[in-house]
């Protein structure tokens, strides 16, 4: 067995989020400052805030009867987070302090000589309240952010993998093909690396983009086209592809079942379509809505006079009626008028088959 | 450049076996196999290929990039990975590493193909280009 050199500094890939909520935008200053106070050294954090608190009691002098014992807090947060909670008590202590001299200073009047001591005793115990809970904080977010990390790092590597075994069951057909000496036998072997290679492309859409449970369909429909024309448009017949895609977003389960059916679809109208013909047109759409909709569409042939989609399905096209009813879709298979074949799937929208998740199953068919 | 000689650097058997009838299929010489990167240095020493088609993830303690950091120095080959890797991170450590071309598993004949002519015709370019320079010096 051999040893991987994998670490996850290798495979990390950070999070990419689609789009941010106003909540999640308005708190984005305070972890930029955050951000920043967290690149203070330990030392020169706890410098700055002696200084702070310097600057506060000779404010709180100067104001006199004003209490700015709030202020205090400034300091020893900046010491708490940056430095420690050991940084911050002894920032709280010292605040308490400041503000027992400044008090003194002014010679204000108590009913005990003891109060004020009590009550330096209990502003240094809240500073201290704060600076422990704001360091219990930061640590639980650096755990939470070292886990999130970690297993980004994991699911990457999963894909990896996922793939790698992908290319593993390719080769074998492709070994596997060789010893056939039938065209059409290995024409099947063919047709099942391509439908492996369509899986593998989402997974690598998938992992690339760091957005691990949705993903635009649009990218890997036209890259799934292009390739299946480049390598199978029959010879001697000049195609061409054109492919209208909008940005449609489908979650993985989704995607895989509907790259399947585009992938037999292209391959019908690529080896059915055109064969003998000199040139062609192929068009691939794909349109969002309330419910989604992706065409393929030939010039060539056509279907057969009395074609009917139930009785005379090959294995592709058996494949195609029971994966779009996997996805909740609907398939419509006819003659376009311009000639040729044109075959639509609607399919439910993200948000749409998220609510029919908790709605039993409705069959579907051919419409 | 069709009969190029190309040295595979893989090490997953299968895909080793795949990748050879792939190469021929498309018209070049398999000139030799590695699993590793000490075994990838040998064969470039010993065979001499056009260029070498490297994994990332390699068997031993040495990874695909640091190999072709390794030939490129040495030998001046052009090196094309082949990998599962898609991630940004990855493909930006491959080119700093000077990769003349980068395939993702599972491969296609014609991706393979294309890759694999873009990488000798741009080693070439590279190597018509310092001719010149050294001309001109």
């Amino acid at each position: 067995m051999r040893t991987k050199q994998l670490s996850n500094s290798d495979f990390f890939i950070s999070p990419v989020r689609f789009g941010t909520s106003a909540w999640e935008q308005s708190l984005a200053p305070i972890h930029r400052a955050l951000e920043l106070l967290g690149r203070m050294s330990h030392t020169a954090a706890t410098i700055l805030s002696v200084l702070l608190v310097a600057v506060i009691a000779c404010f709180d002098y100067v104001t006199g009867d004003f209490s700015l014992a709030l202020f205090y807090l400034v300091p020893v947060v900046l010491a708490t987070w940056n430095a420690g909670p050991v940084s911050g008590w002894f920032i709280g202590v010292l605040s308490a302090a400041a503000w027992l001299v400044g008090d003194s200073a002014l010679s204000h009047a108590y009913g005990h000589p003891l109060m004020p001591y009590w009550n330096a005793a209990m502003l240094a115990l809240i500073y201290g309240i704060v600076a422990h809970l704001l360091s219990t904080l930061r640590r639980l977010q650096a755990e939470l952010q070292e886990r999130v990390e970690r297993r980004t790092a994991w699911l990457a590597e999963v894909h990896h993998r996922v793939k790698n075994n992908l290319q593993i069951i390719s080769s074998l057909l492709m070994l596997q093909a060789e010893k056939l000496s039938n065209a059409a036998d290995k024409a099947v072997f063919d047709e099942c690396r391509d439908r492996i290679y369509s899986m593998a492309r989402l997974h690598e859409q998938l992992y690339s983009s760091g957005e691990f449970s949705d993903l635009d369909f649009a990218a890997h429909l036209r890259e799934m086209a292009e390739m299946l024309v480049r390598s199978h448009t029959p010879q001697g017949c000049t195609l061409v592809l054109d492919v209208r895609a909008d940005p449609v977003a489908v979650d993985l389960d989704t995607a895989v079942t509907l790259g399947l059916i585009a992938n037999e679809l292209l391959l019908n109208a690529l080896k059915h379509g055109f064969s003998g013909c000199p040139a062609g047109n192929l068009t691939v759409e794909l349109h969002g809505g309330n419910r989604n909709q992706m065409t393929v569409r030939d010039n060539g042939y056509g279907l057969p006079p009395g074609f009917d989609a139930r009785k005379n399905a090959g294995l592709g096209l058996e494949l195609v009626l029971g994966m779009t009813r996997q996805i909740r879709g609907e398939a419509k298979i006819e003659n376009d008028p311009a000639g040729g074949t044109r075959t639509t799937i609607f399919f439910p929208s993200l948000l749409s088959s998220e609510t029919a998740k908790t709605e039993s199953p409705t069959q579907t068919d051919l419409l | 450049m069709t009969n190029a000689r190309i040295l595979i650097v893989e090490d997953e058997a299968i895909t080793v076996s795949a990748l050879r009838r792939e190469l021929a299929s498309l018209g070049y010489q398999v000139a030799a196999t590695a699993s590793t990167a000490d075994e990838a240095l040998n064969a470039v020493d010993l065979h001499k290929p056009d260029l070498v088609l490297m994994d990332i993830t390699l068997a031993g303690t040495v990874n695909g990039i640091v190999a072709a950091v390794a030939i490129r120095g040495n030998f001046h080959l052009p090196v094309v990975f082949l990998t599962a890797h898609a991630d940004d991170g990855t493909m930006e450590r491959a080119v700093a590493a000077g990769a003349f071309g980068y395939v993702l598993k599972p491969f296609s004949g014609p991706g393979l193909k294309a890759a694999i002519e873009t990488a000798l015709h741009k080693y070439q370019t590279e190597i018509e280009s310092r001719r010149r320079s050294n001309r001109a010096a």
